[in-house]
C-alpha cells in the first residue's frame, strides 16, 4: 500500500466566498427578482392578478346594466366609456380580467400537470410506453390547435367556462410534454440519476425529487407561455361567438365591439381595452419567463450574489485607486522589495537573453517565439481576474517548450494569447510575443493586425487543440478540410496539388491516403487528432502550439501520436509549445519545462535538470504525486490543499497554502523568478521561491549582470 | 477512526472469511443490443464484457486496468446491479444475486456501492450535500431520527477529511472543488456501511496534486473498514501503487491477472507490454525498444476470432487466430490468457523467450 501522507483539500479556509455562498443559499430564492425585466413583469401580472380577484367585489355597476349613455366616450362616470347598449364599459373589463385570467390559469395548470406525467413517464419509463405514449404526443401536435378547438366548442353550444378549460387544456399538453420527455430522457442518463440508482433510491423518488427539479425551469416557462396561448385561445373562441356571449371576458367584450362596428364609429374605448389587456398581460408573462432560470437555478442564484459583491468591492478599489498611486488591481512583482534592489527584477524579465549566456547572437537568432512579461486578465463588468500573470518564456527553434500546470494555472489561456484566439473578454494589459521568422524578421504577434494575423496562424504558427471532434466540421470530410486549408492560404495552387498535399500530409501523420475521403464520426479520436495535426501541418508552420492534445485519448493511441509528433519535429524542424497537466509526459518529451502555478511561473530549467532536481516545491509535489512504473516504489507525496482559484488567491506567494516549506515571510512577499546555480556555477533553473531568494540572488543577480 | 461508532461496522459475517471474496463475478458475459437498421434482419451485439472471472476480497484493493472502450465500466455497473447480465453470476458473499429493483435491490446496494468517475456529474445540483448524503442514510437506515443523521453526516465527512462538517452540508455541489465533491461521493457511499466500494475511474478526472490524496483516502478506507475495494482505472502506474492485485482487461475480456507488482513489472501478456511501454515515464531507459503499435483496439460487434488481441500482437501466432487461449498459470497467482504461455513443449517455442524473459519473476 502506499506509504504517502494523508492530505485533504478541505484545508480550504471558510473564505468569503464561502460565505458569501451560505448568504446565498439563504437569500438566493429572491434573487432573481432584482433584474428590472423580472420586476416588470411581476408588477403587471400582479396587477391583473388583483383586478381579477378583487375587481368584481370593489366594482359595484353590473356590467350587463343597460343605460341610456349609449357610445359615450370616457368620463368621470363610465371610466372607460360606454357601449352601444348604454353598458359600462369599465365594469366589462373588469368582470372580463376575472373570467379570462381564471380560464388561462387553470387551463395551464392542467395543461402542465398532463404534460408533466406523459413526458416523465413517457422519458423516465422508455420502451413501449414512451413509444405510445410519444405517438399520442406526436398526433396532438400535428392537429391544427385552432380549428380543433373551434370544432370541440361548436360541439357544445353556450359552452361554460369548464369546457373551454377543458378544450383549451387537452390542445395545448401536448407540446410541453414533448420537450419535458426529451428533457428527461438526457437527465435519465446523468451521473447523479445513476448515483441515485446506485444508492437504492425509489424510481418515484428518482422521477421527482431528482429528475424534476432540474426541470423546473422548463416546466416554469412552458406553464407561462401555455398561461398565455390559454388567453389568447379564449379570447379568439369568445371573439368568434363560440363561448356564451352573455359571460363577460375580454375576448367577449371584443365581440360585441365588432359585432356593433365600433371600429367605424370610431369607439376605440370599446376595443383598445381588452385588446391592450391581453398584449399586457402577454408581456408580464413573457417577462417574468427571464427570471425564472435564476430564480431555480442554486449556481446562478449564488452567481448573482458572488457578482453584486464583486461590484461592491471593485467600486472600492477604484475609489483607494483614485486616492493614490497604487498600482492597478494587482500589484506588481513585488522586485522592489526583494533582495538587492531594482536589478534584480532585470533577469526575471529577461529570461531567454540570459538563457543562452553563450553566444549572445547565435542564441538570439535561435529563438524563434519570446514572451515577454504577458499577463492577461479576464474583464467582466465587475470583476477583473488575473490569469496570466508576468509570464516571459522563449521558444528556441526545433525544440520543445512545455508548459505543466493544473486547473486555474493559465496555462491553456496563455496558449490562446499566443495564438491570439483568446474569448473577447480577455484583456492583454501588458506583454509583447515576439516571432521571430526563418528570415529573421521580428514581429510582435499582440501588435498585428487581423489581416497580419489570419495570415500568420496556420502559415507561420498553428493550433492543436484538445477535443478534435469539435474541431473538426462533422458535415465536410476530413481531405476537404485539409484542403480548405491550403485553398484559403495558397489560393494558387490547383485542384491536383492540394489534392497531392493532402495525401502527403495523411501519410506523414500515419493515415492512409483513403481515409480523405471519411467523415470526422467515422474515424477514431486518435485518428481525428492525427488530422488534426495533419492540418497544422499544412502550411509547414514553424511553431506548433498544443493544447493537452492528448488527454482525451487512450495511453497506447497517446504513445502513437506523441512518437508521431516528435518524429515529424525532427524531420520538418518546425518547434512546439506542449502544454498539458501530465508531468511525467512532458518530462519525456520536452526541451524546456516551464511550471505555472495561478497564472505565473514558477520554476523553468531544462527537462533533464528539472527531473534531476525540481526546486519549487509545487514542482517537487507535482513529481512526486506521480505513481511511477519502473524502478522501485516510491514514496509519493502529493500537495495539500486545493488548486488555487484566481478569485481569491492568497497575499505573498500563491503557492504558500499548500507549501510544506512556508514561512512567514511567504504569506506577505511575492517571490520573483530568479536564476538559480549549481556550485560550478551552471544556471541549473530559474525558480520563484523565497526559499531561494535568501541565499542565491545576491550572487545570481550580480552574475547576471556582469 | 473513533468518528465510526461501533455500530456502523461493516457486516463481516461468518460468511466474509478472509480467503472468501465477498463479491464475485463468475464467467459473466454482457452484451448490448445494437439498434438494428433498416433492411438489416440481423441482430447485432455489442460484446462489451466476455467470460469475466472476478473476484474481491475485503480489506484488499483490486485493479481492473483497461482503455476506454475495453468494459471496465461495463464490469464495475455489473457488479452493481445496474446492469443483469447476459450470462454468468454475480455472487455477494457466495450466493448468487440477480435483482432489478425494489426493495432487494436495495438491499443488495447496501452492501456494494458504486463511486463514479465525474464529481462534477454525479450530484444534483438542485440539492445541497446535507441532502445527498441524508438520503442514502435515511435509504439504508431505517428510523433515524434528524438528529441522528446530522451526526453519522458529520461523522461521515470527517471520515473523509473534511471538517468542520457544516461547512459543507449547507453547500450545492458547485460550490465545491472536484477534490471535495469526489470525497463527498465517498462519504456518500460509505453511509450505506458497504462491504464493497466499486471505484470508476475515481481520480481521473481530478487535478494531478490531488488525486493522491483521494487514493490515500480510499486506501486508508480499505484498511479501516476491512472494504473490498474494487479500483478501475486506465492508469497502470497508479495501480501498481494502490492495488494488491492487479487485472488487465482488453476488448471485453480480461487478459491477464495477478499480484500488482508482478503484474507491472513481468507484465506477461503483449497487451499489458504495450500499455506499460506507452505509459509516460521518466525513469524508463528512453533508448529502450518500444513495440511498434499503429493499431487500435477493435470492434466488439465484430470482434476478431480466438485471441482478440492478435490483430496487433507482435508474437501473433496461427494458432491466435483460431482459438481464444484459456487463462495460464504463471504461478504465485498470476495468470495471463495467452498462447505464449501455454507449458505444451510441442507448442510454437520460438517466440516465447522473448517474453518470458520478462514475465519471469527475478
Amino acid at each position: 500500500m502506499t506509504t504517502g501522507t494523508l492530505e485533504h483539500d478541505a484545508a480550504r479556509q471558510p473564505t468569503e466566498a464561502a460565505a458569501d455562498q451560505v448568504r446565498a443559499a439563504r437569500f438566493g430564492a429572491l434573487r432573481g427578482l432584482r433584474s428590472v425585466k423580472v420586476m416588470v413583469g411581476l408588477v403587471i401580472v400582479l396587477a391583473f392578478t388583483l383586478v381579477a380577484i378583487f375587481g368584481p367585489i370593489l366594482v359595484s355597476t353590473d356590467p350587463s346594466a343597460v343605460s341610456n349613455d349609449v357610445l359615450q366616450g370616457p368620463s368621470a362616470h363610465h371610466l372607460l366609456g360606454t357601449s352601444h347598449n348604454g353598458q359600462d364599459i369599465f365594469s366589462e373589463m373588469v368582470y372580463g380580467t376575472r373570467v379570462s385570467m381564471v380560464v388561462g390559469f387553470v387551463a395551464a395548470i392542467l395543461a402542465t400537470v398532463l404534460s408533466l406525467v406523459v413526458g416523465l413517464t413517457a422519458g423516465y419509463l422508455g420502451g413501449v410506453s414512451d413509444e405510445v405514449l410519444s405517438l399520442i404526443t406526436n398526433i396532438f401536435l400535428v392537429i391544427p390547435g385552432l380549428p380543433l378547438v373551434v370544432i370541440l366548442t361548436g360541439t357544445m353550444p353556450n359552452a361554460g367556462e369548464l369546457a373551454i378549460v377543458i378544450v383549451i387544456a387537452v390542445t395545448a399538453w401536448a407540446w410541453g410534454a414533448r420537450v419535458l420527455r426529451a428533457q428527461t430522457l438526457s437527465l435519465r442518463k446523468r451521473d447523479f440519476v445513476e448515483a441515485a440508482r446506485a444508492s437504492g433510491e425509489s424510481t418515484f423518488r428518482i422521477i421527482f425529487r431528482e429528475i424534476l427539479p432540474n426541470e423546473t425551469a422548463i416546466v416554469a416557462a412552458t406553464f407561462l407561455s401555455t398561461v398565455i396561448g390559454a388567453i389568447l385561445t379564449q379570447a379568439s373562441l369568445a371573439f368568434l361567438g363560440l363561448t356564451s356571449v352573455t359571460e363577460w371576458s375580454w375576448g367577449v367584450i371584443l365581440y360585441w365591439a365588432q359585432a356593433q362596428n365600433a371600429l367605424s364609429y370610431g369607439a376605440w374605448w370599446w376595443f383598445v381595452p381588452p385588446g391592450l389587456s391581453i398584449a399586457l398581460i402577454g408581456t408580464g408573462l413573457s417577462l417574468m419567463n427571464f427570471g425564472i432560470d435564476e430564480f431555480i437555478n442554486p449556481r446562478l442564484r449564488s452567481a448573482g450574489i458572488a457578482t453584486k459583491r464583486a461590484r461592491k468591492r471593485a467600486r472600492a478599489d477604484r475609489a483607494s485607486r483614485a486616492r493614490g498611486p497604487v498600482p492597478p488591481v494587482v500589484p506588481a512583482p513585488s522586485a522592489a522589495r526583494a533582495v538587492s534592489a531594482p536589478a534584480v527584477s532585470a533577469p526575471a524579465v529577461s529570461v531567454p537573453a540570459a538563457a543562452d549566456a553563450g553566444g549572445s547572437a547565435a542564441g538570439r537568432d535561435d529563438i524563434v517565439l519570446e514572451i515577454k512579461d504577458l499577463r492577461v486578465d479576464y474583464v467582466t463588468a465587475n470583476t477583473t481576474v488575473r490569469a496570466v500573470d508576468g509570464v516571459s518564456l522563449a521558444l528556441r527553434r526545433g525544440t520543445v517548450l512545455g508548459i505543466a500546470g493544473e486547473s486555474g494555472s493559465g496555462k491553456s489561456t496563455l496558449a490562446y494569447a499566443i495564438t491570439r484566439l483568446h474569448e473577447s473578454a480577455a484583456e492583454i494589459p501588458t506583454g509583447q510575443i515576439l516571432y521571430t521568422a526563418a528570415d529573421g524578421t521580428r514581429t510582435d504577434i499582440l501588435r498585428m493586425s487581423e489581416r497580419e494575423l489570419t495570415d500568420f496562424r496556420w502559415e507561420e504558427l498553428s493550433i492543436v487543440f484538445q477535443s478534435a471532434m469539435n474541431a473538426l466540421n462533422p458535415i465536410l470530410k476530413v481531405g476537404a478540410q485539409i484542403e480548405d486549408a491550403l485553398a484559403a492560404h495558397r489560393p494558387s495552387m490547383t485542384e491536383r496539388q492540394r489534392r497531392g498535399r493532402v495525401a502527403e500530409l495523411l501519410t506523414m501523420v500515419g493515415i492512409s491516403t483513403d481515409r480523405a475521403t471519411a467523415y470526422p464520426h467515422e474515424l477514431s479520436g486518435g485518428m481525428r487528432q492525427r488530422v488534426m495535426i495533419a492540418i497544422a501541418l499544412a502550411l509547414n508552420p514553424e511553431i506548433i502550439v498544443m493544447d493537452e492534445p492528448t488527454t482525451a485519448l487512450d495511453v497506447v493511441i497517446q504513445r502513437q501520436i506523441i512518437d508521431q509528433i516528435m518524429e515529424l519535429k525532427d524531420r520538418l524542424g518546425f518547434s512546439v509549445i506542449f502544454i498539458t497537466h501530465d508531468l511525467s509526459m512532458l518530462i519525456e518529451l520536452a526541451d524546456e519545462i516551464a511550471i505555472m502555478y495561478a497564472g505565473r511561473i514558477v520554476e523553468q530549467a531544462s527537462a533533464r535538470d528539472f527531473y534531476r532536481a525540481p526546486s519549487h516545491p509545487y514542482s517537487r509535489g507535482l513529481i512526486g504525486s506521480f505513481p511511477t512504473l519502473s524502478g522501485p516504489k516510491r514514496a509519493l507525496t502529493g500537495i495539500v490543499g486545493s488548486p488555487p482559484d484566481l478569485h481569491a488567491l492568497p497575499a505573498g506567494c500563491s503557492f504558500n497554502p499548500r507549501c510544506p516549506a512556508v514561512t512567514e515571510d511567504c504569506r506577505v512577499r511575492e517571490p520573483v523568478l530568479l536564476p538559480l546555480r549549481s556550485t560550478d556555477g551552471h544556471e541549473r533553473a530559474r525558480v520563484a521561491c523565497l526559499l531561494y531568494e535568501k541565499t542565491e540572488p545576491v550572487a545570481a543577480a550580480g552574475a547576471d549582470r556582469s | 477512526m473513533s468518528t465510526v461508532d461501533s455500530a456502523v461496522e461493516p457486516a463481516s459475517g461468518p460468511a466474509a472469511r478472509p480467503n472468501e471474496p465477498v463479491l464475485e463475478m463468475v464467467g459473466v458475459t454482457k452484451h448490448f443490443a445494437v439498434r438494428r437498421r433498416l433492411r438489416d434482419r440481423r441482430r447485432r451485439v455489442v460484446h462489451a464484457v466476455e467470460g469475466v472471472d472476478l473476484k474481491l476480497y475485503s480489506g484488499q484493493v483490486t485493479a481492473v486496468i483497461g482503455e476506454s472502450g475495453s468494459g471496465k465500466s461495463t464490469v464495475a455497473r455489473l457488479l452493481a446491479q445496474l446492469y443483469q447480465p447476459t450470462s454468468g453470476e454475480i455472487r455477494l458473499r457466495g450466493k448468487a444475486v440477480r435483482v432489478s429493483g425494489g426493495r432487494r435491490l436495495r438491499a443488495y446496494v447496501g452492501a456494494v456501492q458504486l463511486i463514479l468517475q465525474d464529481p462534477f456529474g454525479s450530484f444534483n445540483p438542485v440539492h445541497t450535500i446535507a441532502y445527498h448524503l441524508g438520503r442514502v442514510l435515511r435509504i439504508h437506515h431505517r428510523g433515524l431520527s434528524s438528529a441522528q443523521v446530522d451526526e453519522r453526516m458529520a461523522a461521515l465527512l470527517a471520515e473523509v477529511r473534511l471538517a468542520p462538517a457544516r461547512q459543507f452540508t449547507a453547500k450545492y455541489p458547485h460550490e465545491l472543488s472536484g477534490g471535495q465533491r469526489q470525497r463527498i461521493s465517498i462519504a456518500r457511499a460509505l453511509a450505506a456501511d458497504p462491504a464493497v466500494l466499486l471505484a470508476d475511474e475515481p481520480v481521473s478526472m481530478l487535478d494531478v496534486s490531488i488525486r493522491l490524496g483521494v487514493l490515500n483516502l480510499l486506501a486508508l478506507l480499505v484498511t479501516e473498514r476491512n472494504l473490498a475495494l474494487l479500483y478501475i482505472t486506465h492508469d497502470i502506474a497508479s495501480a501498481r501503487y494502490f492495488a494488491d492485485t492487479a487485472t488487465v482487461m482488453y476488448a471485453g475480456q480480461l487478459v491477464e491477472g495477478g499480484p500488482a507488482e508482478t503484474v507491472t513489472q513481468h507484465a506477461a501478456h503483449p497487451y499489458t507490454q504495450l500499455l506499460i511501454a506507452s505509459a509516460p515515464d521518466p525513469d524508463r531507459d528512453t533508448d529502450a525498444p518500444r513495440p511498434a503499435d499503429n493499431a487500435a483496439p477493435p470492434s466488439l460487434i465484430a470482434p476478431p476470432a480466438g485471441c482478440r488481441f492478435h490483430p496487433r500482437c507482435p508474437f501473433a501466432m496461427p494458432r491466435c487466430a483460431a482459438e481464444a487461449p484459456p487463462r495460464f498459470d504463471l504461478g504465485d497467482g498470476h495468470w495471463a490468457r495467452c498462447w505464449l504461455h501455454q507449458q505444451d513443449p510441442s507448442g510454437p517455442a520460438a517466440a516465447v523467450p522473448a517474453v518470458h524473459r520478462s514475465a519471469t519473476p527475478q
